[in-house]
């Protein structure tokens, strides 16, 4: 006899794990502080290069005017302009990978816990038939 | 009205049956569409242009993930690209290459828009993506209808660079790298078009989620006005060459059918509004519950007008009595 309530258990489980649960069991093997630090040196390289290739892109298209203004004498103030940019670009992405990171954690943590409810009832659900089939059996 | 919930009711449960068939179907279909539009507004390389590549393109869209889709059509774009001119493929690498390093964790849910959006755009309904975000969706979702936007723009500057004339060569690459660059850097169109969608995203959202009612619709009026004000006032402020006329056909065009995708995906009937008071031990409770619309499909009863005809086919007849008898005398 086909047991309905184990069905809709089953396949709750499997399609958690083909699914969200890929990505939530990686992000449950980090603390939320480390995943939340990982998140930050990753948003960290991912502006840096970003940033590297838009200011490559930019001398591309004003070639001769960022040569004159590399070796003119205000050098220094388009270092600064530039490093300005840069970093006032990597705090906001970093205060958004950090909401963001949180968020993300908070919710794989919620669905981790009902996946983990889903596997416990299974495990009773089997320790019952093992008992039902020990009962028999006597 | 009713008719409409009707046939809701019937589609819907067509797709339940369906699902199957039908979500690599839609996504086949959109690939194709993509993929058209691709050739006919890029449309360098001709082997893409060929039937058998667009239905074999489609066929393999149909069965990846979003991501994967938009990774292909992306690729497809820079073949387009490559085609014109190699080394004018780079610039557009370049961008893809930026949005993705800094945008890709927020668009990953909404991946869809950023191949939607340049189609809305040459449809002229761009308000149409950024009002069914802001209905249904994260504010989050504004990033997404950002980097669709970008690309429209990025391709627009492409093949009015293209179309300049002469041709691009290996020596006046140069150039016409800058040209791209001159173009889609100093379109004032784009910023003010940004500006128009991420604002309608987010205010839409903002509005739908209050507790009023007709907060849907009251949510996409304001968006439609809101869109409209800006490119107007924008387009005037920064002397655009707009099309005002198309515009607002476009955005009319747009809210209609927002509303009536709303209405499919979530039919509510303000008229039976109810407001429920409870508390447990912490706290008190104001619920105000606006329920579905739901209206039962009518049954169809076939009567039968002829009369049942008599064969002489008695078979069926011997077994049933055979089978009665036996039952008796066990």
């Amino acid at each position: 006899m086909l047991d309905q309530r184990k069905i809709a258990v089953m396949a709750r489980l499997a399609v958690y794990e083909k699914g969200a649960g890929k990505g939530d069991i990686r992000i449950s093997s980090y603390s939320n502080l480390d995943y939340v630090r990982y998140e930050i040196l990753k948003t960290f390289f991912r502006v840096t290069a970003a940033m590297a290739l838009i200011l490559f892109m930019l001398a591309a298209y004003k070639a001769d005017y960022f040569v004159k203004q590399v070796t003119s004498e205000n050098y220094q103030l388009y270092l600064f302009l530039g490093a300005a940019v840069y970093l006032l670009v990597l705090f906001f992405s970093e205060i958004a990978a950090v909401f963001s990171a949180m968020h993300r954690y908070r919710q794989s943590k919620g669905r981790l816990k009902e996946h983990y409810n889903n596997l416990r009832s299974m495990r009773r659900y089997y320790r019952e038939e093992e008992q039902e089939k020990e009962q028999e059996k006597e | 009205m009713t008719k409409l919930l009707v046939w809701r009711d019937r589609l819907r449960v067509i797709y339940r049956d369906y699902e199957v068939l039908l979500r690599p179907l839609w996504k086949f279909v959109l690939s194709l569409i993509v993929l058209i539009f691709m050739n006919q507004t890029l449309g360098y390389d001709e082997r893409l242009k060929n039937g058998i590549v667009l239905v074999v393109v489609s066929l393999i869209s149909a069965f990846v993930p979003p991501a994967g889709f938009v990774l292909m059509m992306a690729m497809l774009a820079l073949v387009h690209a490559y085609a014109l001119a190699s080394l004018l493929a780079l610039p557009v690498l370049g961008v893809f290459l930026v949005l993705f390093l800094l945008f890709e964790r927020y668009v990953s849910a909404y991946s869809y828009v950023i191949v939607l959006m340049p189609l809305a755009m040459f449809f002229h309904i761009p308000l149409l993506p950024a009002l069914l975000l802001g209905l249904m969706a994260e504010p989050v979702g504004a990033v997404s209808s950002f980097c669709g936007m970008v690309v429209y723009f990025l391709f627009e500057s492409f093949k009015n660079t293209a179309a300049l004339g002469g041709g691009v060569t290996l020596d006046n690459v140069m150039n016409s790298y800058q040209g791209l660059m001159e173009e889609f850097l100093q379109n004032k169109a784009m910023p003010l078009y940004l500006a128009a969608v991420t604002v309608v995203v987010l205010i839409v959202y903002l509005i739908r989620r209050l507790a009023v009612p007709h907060a849907f619709l009251i949510a996409v009026l304001a968006g439609t006005v809101l869109f409209l004000t800006i490119l107007l006032i924008g387009e005037l402020a920064l002397r655009v060459e707009g099309e005002p006329l198309l515009l607002l056909l476009g955005s009319l065009v747009s809210a209609g059918l927002a509303m009536l995708i709303q209405f499919i995906a979530l039919p509510l009937d303000y008229s039976r509004i109810e407001q429920i008071e409870f508390s447990d031990d912490d706290y008190y409770y104001y619920v105000k519950a606006v329920p579905k619309m739901q209206v039962a499909a009518p049954k169809v009863r076939v009567k039968r007008i002829n009369a049942q005809k008599i064969t002489n086919n008695t078979a069926d007849l011997y077994e049933t009595l055979q089978q009665v008898s036996s039952e008796k005398k066990e």
